[in-house]
């Protein structure tokens, strides 16, 4: 005896998968999300269209434990990994002074003391927002770097193309409906529309944690921008990253701060001399085999009075850059096509010979700003 | 001789139906093209469409008669897959309005005879009947059985939450 055969149970469905992930290719966003929660087909025809759309370009606030963490379970599914492009790296945290957050609540028209109920409020609000910022302390100093080490682990094992990864240092928007959802959660959590949030410099640790993930779980890197890395001995981080090799894109800001002046002093590099960072850099170029395209901001010449110290260490990197292509020639940035410096540089004779640097394949030298960088923090370099 | 644009072709659909078309019309299907510079005859020999039946044939031939001088689609179009505009022209949004029987018989039809255009215009529509729906209004649309365990169904919902948080 046989079982009759079950009609198809819709239209839709007896088309074949790749005529119904052509439908979700053509679907909106918005329409992912429902359509991939109607029927275990459609949740397979669509899962390529939907990481393609919701996870090619993956902004991420690097100091908040929900958004770091959701990451880290969107890199768990290698289907979702191998859509993955770009990962933008928010810098933005929440405002750590009290005193601010008194301020932001006035300005935003609250009147905390005006009334019983406006007392109370404001003082779960605050609740919250101590709470908030407490996890986003502690996170900062145990979970971020194990959360980043897991994501890029993840990204690695799951044999994803080469990714580009930035650290996006500009406040959002919030003015704008298209603020990112992860700030619009934060902002819902503390009863707020307004910001309370703010931008932080890269500091040290974080930067470090993510050359040392990136490193370690040799994640291949296409293009990497960092914007506002504050210390130039950060470039050190580059030492032994030898995984540069798949690197194809490279923007560094390496302007220098007050902070790195008064703990070093505002120190003439004469020529020959090698500041370590400017080594670890040259040593990484070095291993760079594949980069196309350098670009390197020296964004904030900060006080006029560390002009001198500014001046010279560009100086020392053009020397460094220029020495090292004449020692390892062909050698040393072999694919490079474009090197563009955006900065602060005082040298003519110095531009002169920094436009005529050898590299085999070296098509354009692009100099901007000479001598007229203004203040403020310099541009967020993109790739 | 006839020039290219005057020749016609015959086309034996599923259920043996003979079809004359013009040749520049046919060949809006790269299906048909190949096969008329395989024959080298055009007109002469009947070329079978297989899987399409004469009611389907004739509409999809009513849709390549309205654009038969459309430009050739560029390598780039085909690039470019991820188009994320719904938008449809009026003729080809009125040309769709047919029960989903033949609307999905359309695009069958269009990607076995390899009328890119036209499986574009297929999956926007259907894609537009999907716009704005809930989970619930899409299977009732379609006909489609809730088949997931409430585990699978909480997986989704936070990988789309995950999604949503960017």
């Amino acid at each position: 005896m046989t079982t009759p055969r079950e009609q198809p149970p819709s239209r839709l469905l007896s088309l074949p998968a790749e005529l119904l992930a052509c439908i979700a290719e053509n679907c909106e966003a918005d329409d992912l999300l429902n359509l991939r929660l109607t029927c275990r087909e459609l949740t397979a025809a669509s899962n390529d269209a939907f990481a393609e759309c919701w996870f090619s370009t993956r902004y991420t606030l690097l100091a908040d434990p929900t958004s770091m963490q959701n990451l880290v379970r969107i890199t768990e599914a290698p289907h979702f990994c191998r859509k993955m492009k770009h990962l933008r790296f928010s810098l933005v945290v929440l405002q750590t002074s009290r005193t601010d957050y008194r301020q932001r609540v006035y300005e935003n028209g609250g009147h905390p003391r005006q009334t019983r109920e406006g007392r109370i409020q404001q003082r779960a609000l605050r609740h919250v927002y101590l709470e908030l910022d407490n996890q986003a302390q502690t996170y900062r100093t145990t979970g971020a770097q194990k959360d980043f080490h897991a994501i890029m682990k993840n990204l690695a094992d799951s044999k994803v193309g080469p990714l580009y990864v930035s650290m996006v240092d500009s406040i959002p928007d919030y003015e704008t409906p298209d603020l990112p959802p992860a700030h619009q959660r934060l902002s819902k959590q503390l009863g707020y529309e307004g910001c309370l949030t703010r931008p932080t410099l890269v500091d040290n640790a974080r930067f470090c944690m993510v050359m040392k993930a990136i490193n370690v779980a040799k994640c291949p890197i296409k293009g990497l921008a960092l914007g506002a890395t504050s210390y130039p001995v950060l470039l050190a981080a580059f030492t032994g990253v030898t995984f540069l090799a798949s690197l194809r894109e490279l923007g560094l800001n390496f302007g220098i701060d007050t902070y790195h002046y008064l703990n070093r002093g505002p120190i003439v590099f004469e020529d020959g001399d090698r500041p370590a960072e400017l080594v670890a850099l040259m040593d990484a170029l070095l291993h760079s085999k594949q980069l196309e395209s350098l670009t390197l901001v020296q964004g904030t010449p900060g006080p006029i009075h560390l002009n001198t110290r500014c001046s010279s260490y560009q100086q020392a990197m053009f020397n460094g850059l220029i020495r090292y292509s004449e020692l390892h020639q062909d050698e040393f940035l072999p694919a490079l096509q474009t090197l563009e410096f955006n900065g602060w540089l005082s040298d003519i004779s110095l531009l002169e010979r920094f436009k005529e640097l050898k590299a085999p394949t070296l098509s354009e030298v692009i100099v901007h700003g000479v001598q007229t960088v203004g203040r403020g923090h310099g541009p967020l370099l993109m790739v | 001789m006839a020039s290219e644009g005057e020749q016609t072709v015959k086309l034996v659909s599923s259920d043996n139906v003979e079809i004359v078309t013009e040749r520049k019309v046919a060949e809006r299907s790269m299906l048909i093209k190949n096969m008329i510079e395989d024959l080298g005859a055009p007109g002469e020999e009947p070329i079978p469409i297989m899987n399409v039946s004469e009611a389907v044939l004739r509409k999809v031939l009513e849709w390549c008669t309205h654009h038969k001088n459309d430009p050739a689609p560029s390598q780039d179009d085909d690039a470019d897959s991820r188009k994320k505009t719904t938008d449809i022209e009026d003729w080809d949004q009125k040309f769709m309005q047919v029960d989903q029987e033949m609307l999905f018989e359309i695009i069958l039809a269009a990607n076995y005879m390899d009328i890119k255009a036209l499986l574009d215009v297929g999956c926007k529509t259907v894609a537009n009947m999907i716009k704005g729906k809930s989970p619930e209004e899409i299977r009732k649309t379609f006909n489609i059985q809730n088949d997931f365990t409430p585990e699978e169904e909480d997986q989704i919902r936070r990988e789309n939450e995950w999604a949503e948080d960017r």
